[in-house]
This record gives C-alpha cells, sequence and structure tokens, in this order.
C-alpha cells in the first residue's frame, strides 16, 4: 500500500433514483469501489463522508507516533444532486489511497485528479 | 558567511514583525488557532441542515483566529433564520460567497450555533465545476445579472483607458460641436465678444 495520495473528482450517475433515495443507499450499502476499511464519518442533507485513517506499519512500531501525525487521513466525499430529470448525479471529492483511486477510476463515468481548484 | 547572514536576517525579519515572541505568547496563539470551538461536537451530534450564504467572510473585531459571515439557516423543521457565523479560520477549507447553498449541523441546544460541514462544501464545490464556478453561481443567484454587467462595464473601461469614476477623455468632434454651439450664443447676442474668446480658448485647451 502506497502513501501517495491526491484529491480526485469523479461522477456517476443513478437514473433510477432521487438524491435522497440514492444518497440513504450509498449510505447503507457504500459503493464496491469503496473498500470496507474506509468508515462513515459525517452526512449532510445531500451528501456522504468516508474516512480511512491508515497508520503506516512503522508508526504502529513507534509508541505514540499516532499522536504526532503519523497517519494519513483519506477522506471522500460524495454528494448527490438532481439530475435534471429523475435520477441522481453524484460527484465524488476527496483524498484516497492509490488502491482505491484506481476502483474509482474504473467505476465511474467522469474522472479526474486534481480537487476544487 | 550563509548562516551569519541568515541569522541577521532572521533577527531583522522578526525585529520588523516585533520581535520574538516569548513561549508563552507562542503558546496561547497554537492553543487559540486550533481550538475548534465546539465545531466538532456540533457536527457529531447536530442537526443536518442547509444554509445560505448571505455576504462575505469578515474579520471578527477583537479576534484574529475567527471570521464571520452572515448565513441564513433552513432547518428540517421550522423556519429559516439569520444567524452571523463566527468560526476559527483554521477550519475554512474551501469557498463560501453570497448565494452560495452550503451544508450546515445545527446545535439541538442552541439553534444560533452551527458548523459549515466543509468536506461536503468541496464536494459541492467539485460538482460545480470549481471554485470558480461556484463563486460565480452564487453571486448570480444573489444579484441576478448585476455582479456580471459591472463586471463587464469595468472591463470595457479598462479596455478604452477609462473607468467608471474618469468620464472619457473629450474627442475633437465633441470639441467642434461645442465651438459650433459657442458661435450660435455669439450670434444671437447672447454673450460677448470677450466671453467668446475666453470659452472658446478653454475649449481647444481640451484638445
Amino acid at each position: 500500500m502506497g502513501s501517495l495520495s491526491s484529491m480526485l473528482t469523479a461522477q456517476f450517475s443513478d437514473p433510477r433514483e432521487q438524491p435522497a433515495a440514492a444518497l440513504a443507499h450509498w449510505r447503507a450499502t457504500p459503493p464496491e469501489w469503496l473498500p470496507a476499511r474506509y468508515g462513515e464519518i459525517e452526512d449532510s442533507y445531500n451528501s456522504v463522508t468516508w474516512e480511512w485513517r491508515h497508520v503506516q506499519l512503522m508508526m504502529r512500531i513507534i509508541p505514540f507516533a499516532g499522536w504526532f501525525g503519523g497517519a494519513t487521513c483519506y477522506r471522500i466525499t460524495a454528494l448527490f444532486e438532481s439530475d435534471g430529470a429523475f435520477g441522481s448525479r453524484i460527484t465524488v471529492n476527496g483524498t484516497v489511497d492509490e488502491r482505491t483511486q484506481d476502483s474509482i477510476e474504473a467505476a465511474a463515468e467522469h474522472f479526474q485528479l486534481g480537487g476544487t481548484v | 558567511m550563509g548562516l551569519f547572514r541568515d541569522m541577521k536576517n532572521i533577527r531583522e525579519t522578526t525585529a520588523e514583525h516585533g520581535g520574538m515572541p516569548n513561549i508563552k505568547d507562542v503558546r496561547r496563539d497554537i492553543s487559540a488557532t486550533f481550538d475548534d470551538r465546539g465545531e466538532r461536537e456540533i457536527l457529531k451530534s447536530g442537526i443536518a441542515a442547509k444554509g445560505i450564504v448571505r455576504g462575505f467572510t469578515s474579520p471578527v473585531p477583537g479576534d484574529r483566529f475567527a471570521l464571520q459571515i452572515p448565513i441564513e439557516v433552513h432547518p428540517p423543521n421550522g423556519l429559516p433564520y439569520t444567524i452571523d457565523y463566527v468560526f476559527p479560520t483554521v477550519r475554512m477549507q474551501a469557498a463560501i460567497v453570497a448565494g452560495m447553498e452550503i451544508p450546515i449541523k445545527i446545535d439541538p441546544q442552541n439553534p444560533q450555533r452551527i458548523a459549515v460541514q466543509w468536506d461536503a462544501q468541496k464536494a459541492t464545490i467539485a460538482a460545480a465545476g470549481g471554485s470558480y464556478a461556484a463563486v460565480e453561481q452564487g453571486l448570480a443567484s444573489t444579484y441576478g445579472g448585476a455582479a456580471n454587467a459591472a463586471m463587464e462595464q469595468a472591463m470595457t473601461n479598462l479596455r478604452n483607458g477609462t473607468s467608471g469614476a474618469v468620464p472619457p477623455m473629450t474627442s475633437t468632434v465633441d470639441v467642434q460641436s461645442r465651438i459650433e454651439k459657442l458661435d450660435q450664443l455669439k450670434t444671437s447676442g447672447l454673450i460677448d465678444e470677450t466671453q467668446y474668446a475666453a470659452k472658446k480658448q478653454k475649449l481647444l485647451d481640451e484638445l
């Protein structure tokens, strides 16, 4: 597992579900591309955020290293909006580990590195 | 000598900023910088809601570690209300400007206290196509076309070498027509020869 991370933005669509229903669905059953180690940390009226705090092996060995910034914090948010018809447009934005990034890129309809700049 | 030059530069630069702070002040500043002022607790147990930004961020008088911005809070149940949201500067992670819809959580014990959900706000901005697009959408929803029109007028003024405050320079054609009017005034006897000559010279000086 590499520690390289970067901000990404990806888009998905769900033509069958309205945003609120799609949000509830994703919260109950996170998408396949999201590893189980990512846990939900926050939800808003139109989004859900997952997080994984990864502590590298060396940092686990050194006592209290995690307290001093030894963990890498990956956070990814899915935002649900109307697609203008009967479904949802889902924007995924955040920072993930390399392997998860590859999975998102493979699954997404649109994918780009870079964040909100 | 690089080391001595660096040390001299550090000493001079810190002097320009009021000198080295003492350890107590440094500790107090670090503590104030990272004080979340209860926001994490609100994010954990608060009520998810929508906020609409009704202004721009501004400093908080007497509090250099915080910013404030008016936000119209739309609770899931109940009428909207507006608050001045004061938040620790260090928590700001994305743009918020007038007109933007932002995800917030409301303190169930005190509805006047809220916390912005910055991760969700970043996703909102990404969905809008980036910070510039999100800001433009927010401003458009608040000011309609007025903000764009004002900007376009300012750009036109810049291209023409004028600003909104300075009137355009007098053209030759303009001066010529004004002298012709002056001639008419003299011919009709409304001004005498002296007045005519003085005014005509003034107009010619504008060229």
